[in-house]
């Protein structure tokens, strides 16, 4: 008898009843069962599975893949636990167009004791050779991970090329676009092998190469539409190359490949709002606030855009139904009350109601005021935008300001935030505060770097620490000051308080874009500071 | 899809349904056979549930293989192309048929190198060949050989067995447009046409996929060949 606990997801009772039996013959004895995605998440937070074998098809509620990604999401289930879709001839597609979270398998229906007997051992060896791996990666210590795939990969096992895939990866992630390159120029001097092209394309989008990266994709795309990924990655360099007009096509046609992927549709929303092809927006955030309802992706962001949108299309009554609907789903969520409140104010406004809209903005205001800067990107620029409206010129072009201090070198931040300026008819004075304002971000984090080199760390961490504390969610602010730390470290020896601060700036980045190649190396640093100075 | 094809999958469809129908009608035969309304049980051999068993999985294969091809032919599946190992792949396609041949009491073997990985969408491909290996069972003696190796840069998959071996026409058959319907003796057509759509539907750099018969087999009888770019 096999001690593995497995848990059996299937709202159909024989179905559910038929699994057991066969896994009982099979000779495992702990399982479990659950009839629908609650249930499921519910047993799934209770206890820990080795083996999760879940249908897509369950009914009214969630799918099997909103349950997956909301176990992934609230690390329900470990890199360790096997997780099995079991999918009929008319779903398989559905999961395949998934976005992020993949099961570690897929069992096509009809199957047999014998065959789930033969996966289920292969898939448990997998795991177990894998284990050290994953396990190093879910700590994040990724350089760590690569040595381990090359000490696999010199042994020149079976699955070779799984271990490859894994450590091009784990290059692309730590930003050793070099060797992630080399492996994938490897694989494909053999055949062309789709994942590998698909890491070749996003080496050349993360050298800025974005029109050789488009052309690779397109090629992926037009050998194979149902490349997902590719199609997403397509879409990214057009964006890059200014053709958001593609880009939007591309998203279009890769979503309807996948109906069902959530933040896939989201992208295309937001792509199709800054192209003004506001149908297709309206369309699109339709489809995610729809999505979202059983996901755990679900957030107000999507009931404001698709608001904004009707608001744009004339439709301002759906859009404040929209609105209280979403009050209504996150009811005792602070930031979704002001997130909402800010967007009604503008939805308002547009339908000439100006005293209702004047009110819903002070109400915003002082929603804005309780969170004491915490509120979001998204949500500060809708803010300013009403401040603007609403004639508090002044504090709008602050928050503006300081949103482009936090994000100097975010493009899409900065476009926004360019389209607020032409929205309210400020455009040269905008364009002009933009400019002023990244320039200003970028001559201090030169002059900070310069003083590193030259040497004057003092003078260096003067500067830099004043920096982080007026622009605390700027990535390269972020970045900058805790390299000056760990230098200094390096150079001066231990300091609790710099690892401290070190840690927390880093954790910011990592909170908004874990595979940021500086960040990655810097995280090396830091472990090794860490590690040396307590010896 | 040209009109000839059209022409040649209305007529498997037609013969599709005609073989359906005639599987269903066996099945509620045995069961008006087997159970015993008054006593409110069922009795029943090894044999007949074998049979039962037998039936349902040919309506339903058939079933899947129709939906499979409407997808094919309208641009509807997405196809799951991955690289997997070749060995582990055939030994899944025998345990999915395990019960009937073990029942059946027909010897299996499998020979394929443990390091032979390939890219292919694994349920389609599953798909084909255990259609083939149901059309094995049917007509061997009492072997079947499934194999593959790489043949001038493509993957042969090979499916043997010692029976008679196919009929000339059936030789002729494949690789031309024509799909041949034969509807007295159960030969709709659909699985020769799936697996021929199936194999085309796989393609690398420029090369695309087909199947071959042939009567060469080294155990004596037919070989069907999926052969994969």
């Amino acid at each position: 008898m096999s001690p593995k606990k497995i848990l059996v997801i299937d709202d159909f009772s024989q179905m559910r009843s038929t699994l057991k039996q066969m896994l009982q013959s099979i000779g495992f004895s702990e399982i479990d069962t659950a009839t629908d995605g609650k249930g499921a998440l519910d047993q799934l937070a209770r206890r820990a599975y080795d083996i999760v074998l879940c249908d897509y098809n369950l009914g009214e509620g969630k799918d099997g893949q909103q349950v997956l990604e909301e176990a992934k999401h609230r690390n329900l289930i470990g890199y360790s636990t096997v997780f099995v879709m079991i999918t009929a001839e008319n779903t398989v597609e559905m999961v395949m167009g998934a976005m992020e979270y993949k099961p570690d398998d897929y069992l096509t229906k009809p199957f047999n004791k014998d065959l789930l007997r033969s996966r289920l051992d292969k898939l448990l060896a997998r795991k177990a050779d894998f284990d050290q791996i994953e396990a190093a990666v879910q700590k994040g210590e990724l350089r760590r991970g690569i040595s381990l795939c090359e000490e696999r990969i010199a042994k020149k096992p079976k699955n070779l090329s799984e271990f490859m895939k894994l450590k091009a990866e784990l290059c692309l992630r730590t930003g050793d676009l070099e060797e992630a390159e080399k492996v994938y120029a490897a694989i494909l001097a053999v055949r062309e092998v789709p994942w590998a092209k698909v890491g070749l394309g996003q080496v050349r989008f993360k050298q800025g190469r974005y029109a050789e990266a488009r052309d690779i994709f397109q090629e992926i795309v037009d050998q194979q539409r149902t490349q997902m990924e590719a199609h997403d990655w397509l879409a990214k360099s057009l964006e890059r190359l200014g053709d958001t007009k593609r880009a939007q096509e591309v998203l279009a046609n890769a979503a309807q490949l996948s109906p069902k992927a959530i933040l896939r549709q989201q992208a295309l929303g937001d792509l199709a709002f800054r192209n003004a092809d506001f149908d297709a927006a309206e369309n699109a955030f339709r489809k995610t606030v729809n999505l979202g309802r059983e996901s755990v992706f679900r957030k107000p962001g999507h009931y404001t855009r698709l608001a904004k949108v009707l608001s744009k299309n004339g439709s301002g009554k759906d859009a404040i139904k929209t609105l209280d609907a979403a009050r209504k789903e996150f009811r005792g969520d602070e930031k979704a009350l002001l997130e909402t409140t800010v967007v009604e104010g503008l939805v308002l406004r547009d339908q000439g109601r100006e005293n209702d809209a004047k009110k819903a903005f002070d109400e915003a205001a002082t929603l804005f005021e309780a969170t004491g800067g915490g509120a979001g990107t998204d949500v500060a620029l809708d803010m300013a935008k009403a401040c603007l409206l609403f004639g508090e010129k002044e504090k709008g072009l602050a928050l503006i300001q300081d949103v482009v201090r936090n994000n100097h070198e975010e493009e899409a931040v900065l476009g926004a935030a360019q389209e607020i300026f032409a929205d309210v008819g400020l455009e040269d004075e905008g364009r002009e505060l933009i400019a002023a304002t990244t320039r200003e971000v970028a001559h201090l984090n030169n002059e900070g770097v310069r003083l590193v080199k030259e040497g004057k760390l003092e003078k260096a961490l003067q500067l830099f620490e004043e920096a982080v504390g007026s622009m605390p969610h700027n990535r390269t602010v972020n970045l900058n000051t805790a390299q000056a730390m760990l230098i200094f470290m390096q150079k001066r020896g231990r300091d609790e308080r710099y690892l401290q601060l070190t840690r927390q700036y880093l954790d910011r980045v990592k909170a908004v874009d874990p595979s940021d190649s500086k960040l990655q190396k810097l995280m090396g640093v830091f472990e090794r500071v860490a590690a040396s100075s307590a010896a | 899809m040209s009109e000839q094809g059209q022409l040649d999958f209305s007529a498997v469809l037609a013969s599709t349904i005609h073989d359906m129908k005639n599987s269903l009608g066996m099945v509620l035969n045995s069961l008006d056979q087997i159970v015993d309304l008054k006593a409110g049980n069922c009795n029943c051999s090894a044999e007949q549930v074998a049979q039962l068993q037998y039936e349902a999985r040919r309506v339903n294969d058939n079933l899947v293989q129709l939906l499979t091809l409407y997808k094919l032919e309208n641009g509807r599946h997405l196809q799951n192309i991955s690289e997997l190992p070749v060995a582990e792949f055939l030994e899944e396609c025998y345990l999915l048929n395990k019960p009937l041949i073990d029942y059946k009491g027909i010897g299996i073997e499998i020979e394929c190198d443990d390091d032979l990985y390939w890219f292919f969408d694994r349920d389609l491909s599953a798909g084909v060949v255990n259609n083939v290996i149901n059309n094995a069972m049917r007509y061997t003696r009492d072997r079947i050989r499934l194999s593959a190796s790489v043949r001038d840069g493509m993957l042969d998959l090979r499916i043997e067995d010692n029976g008679p071996g196919f009929p000339e026409r059936m030789l002729e058959v494949v690789g031309r447009e024509q799909t041949e319907v034969d509807f007295r003796k159960g030969h709709t057509g659909l699985g020769l046409y799936f697996c021929t759509k199936v194999a085309e539907s796989h393609e690398n750099q420029g090369r695309y996929g087909r199947i071959e018969l042939a009567n060469d087999s080294p155990i004596g009888g037919g070989r069907f060949s999926v052969i994969l770019p």
